[in-house]
């Protein structure tokens, strides 16, 4: 079985109540889903090293080895394909077996690739650059470039950007051949951390803007969706949620994220959130207790692989026996038929 | 008069609207916006279709190809592989995975004119023309309209209560039989929740109160407005409904009471659950959220395709009157729309369809033919100028959209196919086992009781089936999930004795012939969907239609049959018969119009090149 990882960082229990998200809704209601643990507080970065390692921060600073290897790498040695997509760390990009895309904006993105490459294998830069316009990799390139814009132009900045790397990541699940395909959209970050910035929004505002946003969200998670095939897991979530009020933030430039809420800065960040739908998950429902390094063993269990021993957190799915992935609608073709026929009146 | 000089279309399509009785009307000094029409410009009957269908002629309209053109050849069409009937105007697709939405397609090929005039930056606005769900985005605003359906997906489904516990449900109806007493709990019913196995109905629970002294039932709706008094005989306001799959999602829909009588004991109808403006299953509407703008401004309105209620009264849970009401509510929402938008209109393309003229007459043709079988001499008296007035309820439709109309606009009105009545039954499918070009399985006899879709079909020894409305199909090797038939000089044969057998047909009851001839689909098709249409298409003689166990794969022992409905009136007859109205505020330029000029017609007066994919030419020379 595949893989589809759909990370939108931001996104809190609160935020995804909404019924405008008619996607992940459907993800729900036929998948599993909860709140994320994240014990040790973290950055975006680290977070998300911590869900793909499933090592917890502290146990992989701790390690003296080599860094713990990511759930792509455990794929890539069983001969997989990845496409991982804005997935932090993301500069200088990652050389993993298939096809990496940097992060937009990310900090220190310049410094970490001094040679401005922002894709693995090089020689996809041209064809996204011509799919994508610019690519801006470096947020401080862009809030240079940006100075004199107002936050309601950065506002509709980020989105644009954001709908692009949707839209490369649509071209790659249909193109590429993976096994495992992983995409972040931070832009829900970006746009809180501009409200912060201009600190003239209460907090009714910015939910208001998180949640149009993530209505937007849901319609490029419901595009992807429609890629798949029905041998695919997919799993969509946040690392963290994020505070809605404004003020009191340690952003440190316009759009400063990588950087913004190192250990102990966003301590009262919400959890984050999962919804994990497979055709052969055996359970549904609201999850309780689920941490975020539980995510990839769960991934990997349910896909039929083994869970490599340097993985810290457990399968949801342990020890229980897997659904037969191919169930089909309870209602006969014919009868939808005659359905679709009754009351035309000529008939 | 508006001053502007922008270059305008306003076209209004009436559907269904007969010419002679037009015409009659016209002699006699009625129609005044029509006559004024046809002084400023003209009038002459216009040819439609093969076959002469409300989908099959406006999509024509629309792309200004022949079927073959667009793809529509039919309400029905069946799937090659199982020869089973459905829907021809969209598709639903089963989700391909567990977490994707199911989705419509629509099947309607071709390119209409407001694609064209999209290209060309012109705007258009699109009220309810058939085919055109789920909506394709345009520049200007687009409301779908036949094809849509309701919330359990069919074309209209009612829901009749009552207290007497000896009723059945009629056809295409859901029943629910209510407990006695003057004050009850029931339910409305919503969407099949196919989420669950067995896969079961959504509903919401209703409380109703007898209210005798006021001859009104109190309804306590479970939705908005949460409380509502409706009279007896009477309609109510629509009611929204919210339908829940699970704790998670939801679904609204809106539904209209009426209230059949309290005495002696109660019964009440629930109209077909629509889809809801502001928030519908799928989308009606160009851009998505447009119907919900429009129901901000005008209402809540009907976005089933087939808005008027003509099952209820074909099953007897309405009568004439009700009916009657029924059509006029769904007319006067159209009406409110069109003001609406002409009220913002000022350059480019309006397109309206009423289709109430054309469900009207359906349902009330046999007051007005005394040998239709079910004609009743009572109430005819009453009920036989119904058409007539409705007409004339249609004329005075124009009289706003008139007033839009400038020196710079092309002003149309038009109908997509003319009237008459439907009498006799033509049983295609029993007329084919009697001439051993279909075969029944077990030796069995043609019945009403082998049920729809072909189930007892030997297809090993089955030639030819028919299906929809007057469509044949070879069951051809290669083809046909089960075909026998090979193209060439045996299919050649079986069409041969097809076209010789039925023509002429008499009908031994009333000598008349019922069928005047049998086309090929070469002979009427060309384009890129022909392979989707019938292979041969029956040309009824006026009075006869195809029986309603044909269209869906059934039969009858009898070959004719008297048409004993209260769905009276028909058009699915030789299109010669047929033809349509056309009303111009300029002077056509050639004689013969067909509905494909129109749209060379609209493109010419906007200023858009015509592309020569269209078939047709412009009216305007």
């Amino acid at each position: 079985m595949k893989i589809c990882v759909l990370g939108l960082d931001g996104a809190a229990m609160d935020l995804i109540a909404d019924e405008r998200l008619v996607n992940l809704r459907r993800l729900m209601e036929v998948g599993l889903y909860g709140q994320l643990e994240n014990v040790v507080p973290h950055t975006e970065v680290s977070s998300w090293i911590c869900m793909a390692t499933s090592r917890d921060q502290d146990s992989s600073a701790d390690s003296t080895s080599s860094p713990a290897l990511a759930i792509w790498d455990h794929l890539a040695a069983a001969g997989r394909q990845s496409v991982l997509i804005g997935v932090p760390p993301s500069y200088p990009p990652r050389r993993v077996n298939g096809v990496s895309i940097g992060a937009f904006l990310a900090s220190g993105a310049a410094a970490s690739s001094p040679t401005r490459d922002f894709a693995w294998p090089p020689e996809i830069q041209s064809e996204l650059r011509e799919l994508l316009g610019d690519y801006p990799m470096d947020e401080k390139d862009f809030a240079a470039t940006n100075s004199a814009a107002s936050p309601d132009e950065l506002r509709d900045e980020i989105i644009l950007l954001s709908d692009r790397q949707w839209q490369a990541g649509r071209l790659f699940l249909g193109k590429h051949q993976w096994d495992y395909f992983h995409f972040v959209d931070s832009g829900l970050e970006f746009l809180l951390h501009l409200q912060t910035q201009a600190n003239t929004l209460e907090e009714s505002v910015a939910r208001n803007v998180a949640a149009d946003y993530l209505a937007a969200l849901d319609e490029q998670v419901g595009s992807v969706l429609e890629l798949l095939d029905d041998q695919t897991i997919v799993l969509v979530l946040s690392t963290q949620g994020t505070q809605l009020s404004t003020g009191g933030s340690g952003t440190s430039s316009v759009l400063n994220r990588e950087g913004a809420a190192g250990p102990g800065a966003d301590h009262a960040a919400p959890l984050g959130v999962f919804v994990l739908a497979a055709p052969n998950c055996p359970l549904t429902s609201e999850y309780h207790g689920a941490h975020l390094i539980d995510m990839a063993p769960t991934l990997l269990d349910l896909a039929g692989y083994e869970i490599p021993a340097s993985m810290q957190g457990r399968s949801l799915v342990a020890g229980l026996e897997k659904k037969d992935g191919g169930e089909s609608s309870a209602e006969s073709d014919e009868k939808l038929l005659l359905d679709r026929l009754s009351g035309l009146g000529y008939v | 008069m508006v001053p502007s000089s922008k270059k305008k279309v306003i076209v209004i399509g009436l559907d269904g609207l007969e010419p002679r009785i037009v015409e009659k009307m016209l002699g006699r000094g009625e129609l005044k916006n029509l006559q004024k029409l046809r002084a400023s410009g003209g009038y002459s009957r216009l040819r439609t279709t093969y076959p002469a269908q409300t989908p099959v002629a406006w999509s024509s309209f629309a792309t200004g190809t022949n079927p073959g053109g667009h793809g529509i050849f039919d309400f029905i069409t069946r799937n090659p592989e199982t020869c089973q009937p459905d829907i021809a105007l969209s598709g639903f697709e089963r989700p391909k995975n567990m977490f994707s939405p199911p989705r419509v397609v629509n099947r309607r090929g071709g390119v209409p004119v407001w694609d064209y005039l999209t290209k060309a930056g012109v705007p258009s606005t699109v009220l309810r023309c058939p085919c055109t769900f789920p909506p394709e985005p345009i520049l200007g605003r687009m409301l779908a309209g036949v094809g849509v359906p309701d919330l359990r997906g069919s074309q209209s489904k009612g829901t009749f209560y009552t207290q007497d516990k000896s009723t059945v449900a009629a056809e295409s109806e859901q029943l629910i039989v209510l407990d006695a007493g003057d004050t009850l709990t029931t339910r409305v019913v919503g969407p099949r929740n196919t989420r669950v196995s067995p896969s079961s109905d959504t509903c919401c629970e209703i409380g109703v109160a007898i209210d005798r002294a006021a001859r009104k039932l109190s309804i306590r709706t479970g939705g908005t407005p949460a409380t509502m008094e409706v009279p007896e005989k009477g309609w109510s306001d629509w009611v929204r409904f919210k339908f829940k799959f699970s704790v998670l999602q939801s679904v609204t829909g809106i539904a209209r009471f009426y209230v059949r009588q309290l005495d002696p004991h109660l019964e009440f109808y629930v109209s077909a659950m629509n889809f809801d403006p502001a928030a519908p299953m799928f989308p009606v509407s160009a851009p998505a959220d447009y119907a919900k703008e429009l129901a901000q401004n005008v209402g809540l309105f009907s976005t089933l395709g087939m808005a008027e209620d003509h099952n209820g009264l074909n099953n007897g849970r309405l009568d004439e009157t009700a009916y009657l009401q029924h059509c006029e509510l769904v007319l006067s929402e159209r009406e409110r729309a069109m003001k609406f938008e002409l009220g913002r209109f000022s350059e480019g393309l309006f397109f309206i369809l009423f289709d109430t003229p054309d469900r009207l007459q359906h349902m009330m043709w046999r007051f007005r033919d005394p040998q239709h079988p079910v004609f009743d001499h009572d109430l005819a008296r009453d009920l036989g100028p119904s058409i007539e007035e409705h007409y004339r309820r249609c004329d005075a439709l124009l009289t706003p959209a008139l007033e839009h109309c400038d020196a710079d606009t092309l002003f149309v009105v038009l109908s997509d196919h003319g009237f008459g009545t439907f009498r006799r039954a033509f049983h295609t499918n029993t007329w084919l086992w009697q001439n051993d070009l279909l075969a029944l399985r077990d030796g069995r006899q043609p019945d009403d009781d082998l049920g729809e879709g072909f189930t007892q079909v030997d297809w090993s020894k089955t030639y030819a089936y028919a299906l929809g409305l007057g469509g044949i199909y070879l069951n051809l090797k290669g083809r046909e999930g089960h075909g026998i038939l090979e193209e060439g000089a045996d299919a050649e044969r079986v069409r041969r004795a097809i076209q010789s057998g039925l023509a002429e047909i008499p009908d031994a009851h009333t000598q008349l012939p019922a069928i005047r001839s049998v086309s090929r689909r070469e002979e009427l098709y060309s384009g890129a969907f022909v392979e989707r249409s019938p292979d041969l298409l029956v040309n009824f003689y006026p009075g006869f239609r195809v029986s309603w166990q044909t269209a869906v794969g059934g039969f009858s022992r009898h070959l004719i049959e008297d048409n004993t409905r209260r769905w009276s009136g028909d058009h699915i007859v030789d299109p010669e018969s047929v033809p349509g109205i056309l009303f111009m505020n300029r002077a056509a330029q050639h004689n013969h119009a067909h509905i494909t000029d129109l749209a060379p017609t609209i493109l010419q007066h906007l200023g858009v090149p015509i592309p020569g994919a269209m078939e047709g030419r412009s009216l305007l020379g």
